[in-house]
């Protein structure tokens, strides 16, 4: 336990000081992967590109075509070269930093949720990555937008729900058709999530069906009578037995689950 | 039992009577429609502008313009029908007018736009589904209003005063009214509201207890950056109220904000139609103590002193 505590304790210093100052420490700062982020140069998406938080409040871009490793920090909103040695990966994929980056080669602006800067002659333009599309697993939506992740720590379930889910034996699977781009979805699933992870019942299974902006024409959004997102299918024996579209119109979304699966039958 | 006789001049009383009542009413129910929509896109021009502009049809200049006719238009056309100024005039143009909308309604559902009209401003928010079938009603009161007009008027100068009075009544409160103090009157935030009517459910923090200070932001305003450091302070300062903001659009939008400007309080999207009832003008500050609005601030946040 003590280790795991002076292991948090070393990672925090050394994220710390990298998020106050534009210019890293010299000590081996490990990478958090991002992948909110998508890199076009001079208006072509680069699909090698790969995003890194360097603490809160820099980011670091491998693969992007440019000399070296690009390091941008918010604090002074500079663009800065980080020397491709100094950036190291270990067997398991993991990234992380040592040394430092250069004087800044330029500034970055921001405009309209965007980061706009130009290095070696290019325009480089950072904006949010498309929408997630099709079948997702709950750790690439939480890669996609982390705000699900903090949603689903801070939220404490409807107790009365979780114990009724708890203790629910038909199989059921639920179906969750949702929007990462959507405002409701962000707010009401991870609620879902929570309760459901609380409830811990192998008999209910969750799937998510991520959809894009315009999704009348996608076929599995079509097939199911899709109107709008969220749409949260209840389905036992393949059939549906009820549906959740929306925000709840009062109470918990557990607890509209829970009707659901009442009026279904144990 | 022998049935009871009505008499032809009784009959044709009643007739004349109802003729009068559905005359009135009609005249008076589309005026007091017209009127109150075109005051409330009056004090929301912008917000008025907007919404013609997602309809696809005219965009720009053209929609801003188009704004600012329709909108002394409909509150002069409003009073015309209410006082009863060339009746039957303001009952074809009023009739037109609703056609119009409904046309343009009509032709934005069909290009896939289904945020609802700006009929009323941003206070009422509908399907286009919704607004066609209420638009239908009004145009029929119109007909109605039209068709039972009298012939012949008395006091034309009068009435006419009146209806040119509002015409530039309306024009003035369009150019004037963000400097007025409109808003408790167009937007549900008010001083000693509950935060439960407001459309915030989206909240991952529950407003109903505790002291919030809760920021309305424009993520693209270029103020954006000095409104995020002066929150930033209050949310480590002790004893501030707990810093939380809300925006209308998709989650997206918040994902380079975020990093650019690093807020240290949760910035939450809401439904931008749902949001839109809260203000006129962003920025918007208030503050929540066990679920009621105490306090509200507009362009800035508040002070530090004024938060102890």
């Amino acid at each position: 336990m003590s280790k795991i505590l002076v292991a948090a304790l070393a990672l925090a210093a050394a994220l710390i000081p990298a998020s106050a100052a534009p210019i890293p420490p010299t000590e081996v700062i490990p990478l958090v992967p991002d992948s909110t982020f998508k890199v076009e140069i001079d208006g072509a998406d680069i699909p090698t590109a790969e995003t890194y938080m360097v603490g809160s409040g820099s980011l670091l871009i491998l693969g992007c075509s440019l000399k070296d490793p690009i390091l941008l920090a918010t604090s002074d909103r500079t663009v800065r070269y980080f020397p491709e040695v100094s950036v190291m990966r270990d067997g398991e994929g993991n990234v992380s930093l040592k040394g430092s980056p250069s004087d800044p080669i330029c500034s970055y602006q921001y405009s309209a949720g965007q980061i706009l800067f130009q290095a070696e002659g290019r325009k480089v333009r950072l904006s949010p990555r498309p929408p997630l599309v099709g079948p997702q697993t709950l750790e690439a939506i939480i890669r996609h937008h982390r705000d699900y992740e903090i949603r689903i720590k801070g939220y404490t379930p409807d107790s009365a729900a979780v114990a009724y889910l708890s203790k629910y034996v038909r199989k059921t699977d639920i179906q969750i058709y949702f929007g990462s781009w959507c405002s409701v979805c962000e707010a009401w699933i991870p609620r879902l999530v929570k309760a459901l992870q609380s409830a811990q019942n192998p008999s209910i299974e969750t799937q998510f069906i991520a959809l894009p902006r315009n999704f009348s024409a996608v076929p599995s959004a079509r097939t199911r009578g899709i109107q709008g997102v969220p749409t949260i299918l209840v389905l036992q024996d393949g059939r549906e037995v009820g549906r959740l579209h929306g925000r709840p119109e009062t109470g918990t979304i557990e607890a509209a689950l829970v009707k659901i699966l009442q009026r279904a039958g144990a | 039992m022998p049935e009871e006789s009505v008499s032809p001049s009784r009959r044709s009383l009643v007739g004349t009577m109802t003729a009068a009542v559905a005359r009135v009413l009609s005249r008076f129910a589309l005026g007091l429609v017209l009127l109150v929509a075109g005051l409330l896109k009056g004090a929301d021009p912008v917000e008025f502008i907007r919404q013609i502009t997602t309809y696809g049809i005219v965009s720009g200049n053209a929609a801003a313009v188009l704004a600012y006719l329709l909108i002394p238009v409909e509150v002069a056309l409003g009073v015309a029908l209410i006082v009863g100024f060339r009746a039957r005039l303001s009952a074809a143009a009023g009739s037109l007018l609703m056609l119009g909308f409904m046309v343009a309604t009509a032709y934005a559902w069909s290009r896939g736009k289904g945020e609802g009209c700006g009929c009323f401003g941003s206070l009422v928010s509908r399907a286009p589904g919704e607004v066609l079938l209420e638009d239908t009603g009004f145009l029929a009161l119109g007909v109605m209003a039209f068709f039972l007009a009298r012939k012949g008027e008395r006091d034309l100068l009068g009435r006419g005063i009146v209806v040119a009075g509002s015409l530039i009544g309306a024009v003035l409160l369009s150019f004037t009214a963000y400097a007025l103090p409109l808003d408790p009157w167009v937007t549900d935030l008010r001083i000693g509201r509950s935060v439960e009517d407001f459309p915030l459910r989206e909240s991952p923090v529950d407003l109903a207890t505790g002291d919030h200070l809760v920021a309305l932001l424009d993520l693209d305003s270029p103020d954006a950056g000095a409104v995020v450091e002066r929150l930033n302070r209050y949310s480590k300062a002790p004893g501030a109220p707990a810093v939380i903001a809300f925006y209308g659009g998709e989650v997206d939008e918040k994902v380079v904000f975020c990093f650019n400007y690093g807020p240290g309080f949760e910035v939450v999207p809401a439904i931008r139609a749902d949001l839109k009832r809260l203000f006129r003008t962003l920025p918007r500050f208030f503050r929540v103590r066990d679920g009621k609005v105490a306090r509200i601030w507009d362009g800035a946040p508040p002070d530090a002193e004024e938060l102890r």
